[in-house]
């Protein structure tokens, strides 16, 4: 990723100074920001600083990007929790239900709606959104974000719209997953032996059957936030909430690619350590998955 | 299928090579059988439809502006009506619908033409080579398609075009494994085991029995892939990645839109509506076709 940034036509130092610069210029700027060391060089002090936290300053701004991203994390991560939250209450009761209704209309409908629910790109729900919430009916802002020490109800408030949208979507897909799991899990035999001993099929599910449901979920789990984090960087775009992904789309067209370097490799690297977290969940839901290992 | 491969007679094999069609029942009426097939049918047929009348005809030049009649309401003139700039909201509509197929068509094509065939190598090499290509579309399939779009666009600038390498380089891995997983079922079959013992060629076998086997779950993967792909280049669009202004294209009217939703909150709701229909309709195509294409799948759910 840092060699194909690297490599493409356009120096950094030529699009801060504009179209007008001298050649002179330039080049003093770029022995300024170290642009004029080899490849290699630029590549390991950056992969260093990855390792150390220290990510360097932005070749626009000059500010420190660590601190940019810092700050920028405080709308992000409350974003993404508030979004997950979101999708599992809607993904849970819909996928057992959908389960426990397999075959009948409600649960054909509720198929249905997830489908549809699928189709809607969190973009396109957030504008429906602000449509209803913030056009119509004057509920909830259509955007902006006012710092938690300055107002948190406010705050929360300005993340309501963006959390539902990026939440809802996640959670159609999230709803499909909990409903097939359900639906093997009731067709097993131990469910049946349960049933055999006089538990309705709610009952038994709730004792026996939800937690070894939990395993594929899981694993969808994983890939679902990685699905949220990513949908945050558009959904923040809608909402203009000052977050990741907001300073990542400045600093692509403001052509800071150190900047942009660092928020892609760290959102790839969340996105990595939350499927090695699922990895290692499987063994707490299912010890037998360690024991086989 | 091909020339220089003496063609197997039938009855001289122990299983039928392309799967047991003839004793089901035809074609279309498992098409009509499935209403996921219908639905997704119709819905990416309409769509195809309107694209290729664009071609063609549309109520208005999608480009030509006509400060006179902005935001007017959707009505006999305007459909659906104009939007900032005058411009007739369905002619761009329609013309928006080959952006987006254009783009879905060459992100699928890239993430095909890498991933199929790296995926069988991986399946008929084995070995070292199996685990390399496995490995390496690990890697990229861990790595968010819409941040490596970003990241290209961030370097090469925005265009239809760097959003569509991108997004199929990041399926790329999807056709990897389903052709692997599928190729290696078919390489376990007796009827290779018996075109082995004639002496075939690894690549014979390949291009007789892999690939007509493995085409049904290429074309249900296409199709779902399909609508990832027109996903991310209507958020590509959207965010100022994608397809440029004043080029017709869903994302970019959805976010021009977004300026005047207190105004006119229709002039956001047609694209919107046009995207989520698009995804819907691969997506409910790409079930309905499992069922048709995979009886055996259906049977066993």
């Amino acid at each position: 990723m840092f060699a194909v940034l690297a490599v493409l036509p356009g120096s950094p130092a030529q699009v801060i100074l504009g179209t007008q610069a001298t050649p002179s210029a330039v080049h003093a700027l770029s022995a300024k920001l170290g642009l004029d060391q080899p490849l290699w060089e630029r590549y390991a002090r950056w992969v260093g600083g990855l390792v150390t936290g220290h990510l360097g300053r932005s070749y626009i701004s000059g500010r420190p990007i660590a601190g940019q991203i810092g700050s920028a994390l405080q709308v992000t991560g409350p974003l993404v929790g508030l979004g997950l939250v979101v999708g599992l209450a809607v993904a849970l009761p819909l996928g057992v239900l959908g389960a426990l209704r397999h075959r009948r209309p409600s649960g054909v409908a509720i198929s249905a709606a997830s489908q549809v629910g699928i189709a809607v790109p969190n973009f396109v729900a957030g504008i429906l959104l602000i449509i209803v919430f913030a056009v119509a009916l004057h509920l909830l802002p259509a955007g902006g974000f006012t710092p938690w020490a300055v107002a948190p109800v406010t705050a929360i408030r300005s993340l309501a719209l963006p959390a539902v949208a990026l939440g809802v979507v996640e959670g159609a897909i999230l709803s499909r997953y909990v409903r097939s799991a359900v639906l093997d899990v009731l067709r097993s035999d131990y469910l049946r032996t349960a049933r055999a001993k006089g538990l309705r099929p709610a009952q038994a599910l709730w004792r026996h059957g939800l937690r070894n449901a939990a395993v594929p979920v899981v694993t969808v789990l994983g890939l679902e936030v990685a699905g949220l984090i990513v949908g945050a960087v558009v959904v923040e775009n809608v909402f203009t909430l000052p977050g990741v992904g907001t300073l990542l789309l400045q600093s692509v067209q403001n052509r800071d690619l150190l900047t942009v370097e660092d928020i892609v490799m760290m959102i790839a690297g969340v996105v990595l350590v939350v499927n090695l977290l699922v990895d290692l969940s499987y063994h707490l839901l299912d010890p037998r998955i360690g024991a086989r290992a | 299928m091909s020339g220089t491969v003496p063609p197997l007679t039938r009855p001289s094999l122990p299983l039928a090579p392309a799967g047991e069609e003839w004793e089901e029942a035809p074609f279309w009426r498992r098409w009509l059988g499935s209403p996921s097939a219908v639905a997704g049918g119709v819905i990416v047929g309409a769509i195809v439809l309107a694209a290729l009348v664009s071609l063609a005809w549309t109520p208005y030049p999608p480009l030509a502006v006509a400060p006179a009649h902005a935001f007017a309401r959707p009505g006999p003139a305007h459909l659906l009506g104009t939007d900032n700039y005058g411009r007739d909201v369905l002619s761009r509509l329609m013309a928006g619908s080959l952006t987006t197929l254009f783009a879905g068509v060459v992100s699928v094509l890239i993430a095909a033409a890498i991933g199929v065939p790296a995926g069988l190598v991986a399946a008929s090499r084995g070995g070292l080579a199996s685990e390399g290509i496995m490995g390496l579309a690990d890697v990229v399939y861990a790595f968010p398609a819409l941040l490596a779009a970003i990241a290209l666009a961030a370097a090469a600038g925005a265009s239809t075009l760097t959003a569509m390498v991108a997004i199929g380089v990041a399926y790329m891995p999807v056709f990897a494994r389903v052709t692997r997983s599928g190729a290696l079922q078919v390489l376990s079959t007796d009827y290779v085991l018996v075109a082995r013992s004639y002496g075939r060629s690894r690549a014979a076998i390949v291009r007789r029995h892999v690939l007509p086997n493995i085409t049904p779950l290429l074309i249900v993967q296409s199709s779902l892939l399909f609508s990832l792909a027109i996903l991310a280049e209507a958020a590509l669009s959207y965010l100022g990645l994608g397809t440029p202004p004043p080029a017709p294209s869903w994302g970019a009217m959805l976010q021009g839109a977004q300026n005047y939703l207190f105004d006119d909150p229709l002039l956001a709701v047609w694209p919107g509506l046009a995207i989520a229909l698009a995804v819907l309709g691969f997506n409910l195509l790409g079930d309905g076709l499992r069922d048709v294409l995979d009886p055996g799948l259906r049977a066993r759910r």
